[in-house]
This record gives structure tokens, C-alpha cells and sequence, in this order.
């Protein structure tokens, strides 16, 4: 087991695909933690269905992920509530998603600063298909707070959000990402999953000063990282979760990462459908280059920036 | 408003026609959209943001994938039918489903319709739609055990149910 196992230090983990459990097998001491997306461990059959009849447990996938779970921390990472799209909170899949983190014993969740629903659909679940960017004004945060409040009380544990791939800027914001961040943290204390790879695409498309975003963000606000690769799709640099994570996204890691003094996990996201090219002998010297990283940072750093 | 900005942003990105509606004629978004001079001014210059051709690209990845996994031989078998139909296919149901099985056996549904129409593909594409149709529906059956998602016709409600206005 690796060394860092402390509670000084955050824990490092792996984003759960179907193919986990055979990583688990291979390098599992090298696996601390698990990111769970609630919405693959059950069917959405209909959200106008009658009481009880909406979602279909798999629950032989639920089986497997709770003897992967054993000794390990797990946390939620939902993608279905879609906060910011200025539509009503989903109660029942909320339900769904507390009932599954009492279950599980999610030790924190989070979600996505990226709208995946769209309003005035012409059915409720109407969807965007890909995470779109947020407005970052009062009207965004208004709708963000309340929504989070209904959330921490029926999770009970720290809440998340994470930072997108940004494609096209909105331009003429009220406020910076960063700031819109800072005051979540702040007013709601919503944490954050600074997910560095989508930092790296949104910056690849020109759509940000990704050193300065980081020296904006308060570094007391995040709480998760997520590191990645990815490819190009029609010339265009996407959050594919296909390679292992570029040169400049660790480079960002070490400069800045050892400052988040509240730092919980350090997590690596790939799609299973990528588990050959990546290897799990990648996919493991991965997790020990993490490891590395961890051991930099402690819940009370004496490091400041340069 | 911000419901009619989001709405407005999906649908951009759903739609490179409307894209290039868009660009030609701003004041396309006023007379679909209630919007502030601030998110028209923003919407204008979104649609001429090269990363908006990038939107409308993952937006097109996101929908095909699921299909081209759940529906290897048909998507292989319909050949240069696949673009046109997909298009056509995704403007009538702009709704996705995060479980792909419904879209894809809904896809299915709707190739058989256009071949009952007079629709003319190459002979292996009924008998190719029939099987990974039938495929589908056993494991929809699996998930639903109940028949909650099937019609008073074995049809599924997905495939049957009108858009809701």
C-alpha cells in the first residue's frame, strides 16, 4: 500500500467505470478512493412515471461496485441534476441520488458548473447533449444557492461543483468563473472540483488565462481534482478521457495543488472504451505520478507562492 | 431571460443551420426568444466564435456514439444513409435519453418507419434493423421487467409517445 495514506493528505483515486474492478485487481493498493456517477447504477425509464415505477436499479453493478468499495473512500460525482439550468431541482432523481449516498456512505458529491438540461424543452428531461458554459451573474447565483441549499439538506455532506470545458466564452460576464467560484464557496460553502484537464481545453480554445485562473480561485475553496487526457475531434482539442494526462496539466498540478489545503482526493478520469490504448500499466504509473503529487500536499501547508 | 438564453444556446448547438441562420440575421433571436439586448449581443457573437462549430460538433459525437455502439450493423450497413437520416432523425426527436438504449432502439423505430414509407435502402437494412432491434428489446425487457415502457401496441412509449408541447 502506498505510504501517503495519511489523513494529512489527500487520497487518490479513480472516476468508476466498468472496467475499475479489473484495475482494482491489477493495482489496487495504488486506488484510495472511488468517484461514483450515481446515474450509470440505474435507469431513468420515464420522469412523468407514477410513484415508484421511474428508475430501475442494476443492481448486480451496485453489487460489484460496493465489494470495490470495501476499504476505500467513496464520493458521489452526479451528472443529472443539471443545477444551473433554470429549470425546477429534480426531486425525485435527487431522492434517488440520497437515497444511493446513504447507501454507499459517500463521504462528499459534487456535480457540474455545466448546464445539460435545457428549459422550455418539449418534454422535462429534454437534454443539451454535451455540459454548455454557465452566465456568471446574479441570476445564475441566485438560482445556484437555492438549489444547492435543497441539496446539502438531503445529501447531509459536502457539496461540489466542477468547473467545465469551455468551447465559446459568453461574453459580457458580471463575473470571472474564478469569482463566481469564490463566492459559491463563500455565501453557499459550496466547494470545488477543479478538474484541470477541462481548464486545459477551455484554455486550448483560447477562452481563458489558465495560470491566472488558478491564482484567482481561492485555493481554500478546492476540494477534488481531476486530472485527464484527450484527443482531437474534427481539429478540435476535446475532455475525451482518452489519454493519459498532457505535460502542462501536471505542471499546473505541482505549481498550484500543494496550496489547496483542503484538499481531499486527487482523481483520475478515462473512458472504459479507452482501458487498451491507455494499458493498466498506464493507467497505474498514472496513480503513482498522483501519489507523488498527494505527498506535496498537506492540510496545512507551510509552502506559499513563488 | 435566462430560461430563453439557455434554450436559445441549446438549440444553436443542436443546430448548425440555425447557426448560420443566426449569423446572416441576429434579429433571428428576437423573434424566437425573449431575450435582453445584453444576450442577444452574446448569442450574436457566440454563433461567430469558432468554438461554436466545436459545440455543434460534440453535440453530433454525443448523439451518434450510442447509436454506433448499440447499433454497430446497422450504422455499418446504412452507409452514406447514415448522415442524412441521422439529421432528419434528430431534428424530429431534439429530446435525448441518458439511457442510450431507448435512443437507440427509438432509431430503429424510426428507420423501420421510413422503409414502411417507401423509403429505399439496400436490402440488407431490414433484415439488419430487425435483429439489432430485436437485440435491444431483450434488454429492454431486462430493465423492464414490468412493461411500464411498453404501449397498450408492445410498442415502447418513447417511440410513441408524442412531444410534449
Amino acid at each position: 500500500m502506498i505510504e501517503n495514506s495519511s489523513d494529512n493528505y489527500p487520497v487518490v483515486g479513480l472516476l468508476y467505470n466498468p472496467s475499475v474492478p479489473y484495475i482494482l485487481c491489477e493495482a489496487g493498493d495504488l486506488v484510495q478512493y472511488l468517484a461514483v456517477i450515481p446515474e450509470r447504477f440505474r435507469f431513468d425509464l420515464d420522469v412523468n412515471a407514477a410513484p415508484g415505477k421511474r428508475f430501475r436499479r442494476l443492481e448486480e453493478e451496485i453489487d460489484l461496485l460496493k465489494r470495490c468499495a470495501e476499504g476505500r473512500i467513496v464520493a458521489g460525482h452526479g451528472i443529472g441534476l443539471s443545477l444551473p439550468s433554470a429549470v425546477p431541482l429534480d426531486r425525485d432523481l435527487l431522492d434517488q441520488n440520497a437515497s444511493f449516498a446513504a447507501e454507499l456512505g459517500f463521504s462528499w458529491y459534487s456535480e457540474h458548473l455545466s448546464m445539460f438540461l435545457m428549459p422550455h424543452g418539449k418534454v422535462p428531461n429534454e437534454q443539451a447533449a454535451i455540459g454548455l458554459p454557465v452566465v456568471y451573474d446574479e441570476e445564475s447565483f441566485e438560482l445556484l444557492r437555492d438549489k444547492l441549499r435543497v441539496l446539502k439538506d438531503a445529501l447531509g455532506c459536502q457539496l461540489m461543483l466542477e468547473n467545465g470545458s469551455i468551447y465559446t466564452a459568453i461574453p459580457e460576464m458580471e463575473m470571472t468563473e474564478p469569482e463566481f467560484f469564490n463566492r459559491l464557496y463563500r455565501e453557499v460553502d459550496c466547494g470545488v472540483l477543479l478538474d484541470l484537464h477541462n481548464l486545459y481545453v477551455t484554455s486550448r480554445h483560447g477562452n481563458v488565462d489558465p495560470e491566472r485562473y488558478l491564482r484567482d480561485l481561492d485555493p481554500d475553496a478546492v476540494i477534488e481534482i481531476h486530472l485527464a487526457g484527450g484527443d482531437k475531434l474534427s481539429g478540435y482539442y476535446t475532455d475525451s478521457h482518452s489519454r493519459l494526462t498532457p505535460a502542462e496539466v501536471w505542471s499546473w498540478a505541482h505549481e498550484f495543488v500543494p496550496h489547496f489545503k483542503n484538499l481531499r482526493a486527487i482523481t483520475f478520469e478515462f473512458h472504459e472504451s479507452f482501458l487498451e490504448r491507455l494499458g493498466v500499466s498506464g493507467i497505474a504509473g498514472e496513480l503513482e505520478r498522483m501519489h507523488k503529487l498527494a505527498e506535496c500536499c498537506s492540510k496545512t501547508p507551510e509552502v506559499s507562492y513563488a | 431571460m435566462l430560461d430563453h438564453f439557455q434554450k436559445a444556446f441549446a438549440d444553436l448547438t443542436a443546430s448548425p443551420g440555425l447557426v448560420m441562420q443566426v449569423r446572416e440575421n441576429p434579429d433571428l433571436l428576437r423573434d424566437r426568444y425573449e431575450l435582453s439586448e445584453r444576450e442577444v449581443r452574446r448569442l450574436a457573437a457566440m454563433v461567430n466564435d469558432p468554438g461554436m462549430e466545436c459545440n455543434c460538433v460534440l453535440y453530433r459525437a454525443s448523439r451518434i456514439t450510442p447509436i454506433a455502439v448499440h447499433l454497430p450493423r446497422l450504422t455499418k450497413v446504412l452507409a452514406k444513409d447514415l448522415g442524412p437520416l441521422l439529421s432528419e432523425y434528430w431534428t424530429r426527436y431534439t429530446h435525448t435519453n441518458i439511457n442510450f438504449l431507448f435512443d437507440s432502439y427509438r432509431f430503429c423505430e424510426f428507420v423501420k418507419e421510413k422503409i414502411d414509407g417507401g423509403f429505399i435502402f439496400s436490402d440488407a437494412v431490414l433484415p439488419i434493423v430487425e435483429f439489432e432491434m430485436a437485440e435491444l428489446f431483450e434488454q429492454l425487457e431486462v430493465i423492464d421487467p414490468d412493461n411500464y415502457m411498453r404501449g397498450p401496441d408492445g410498442r415502447h412509449k418513447i417511440c410513441t409517445a408524442p412531444e410534449q408541447g
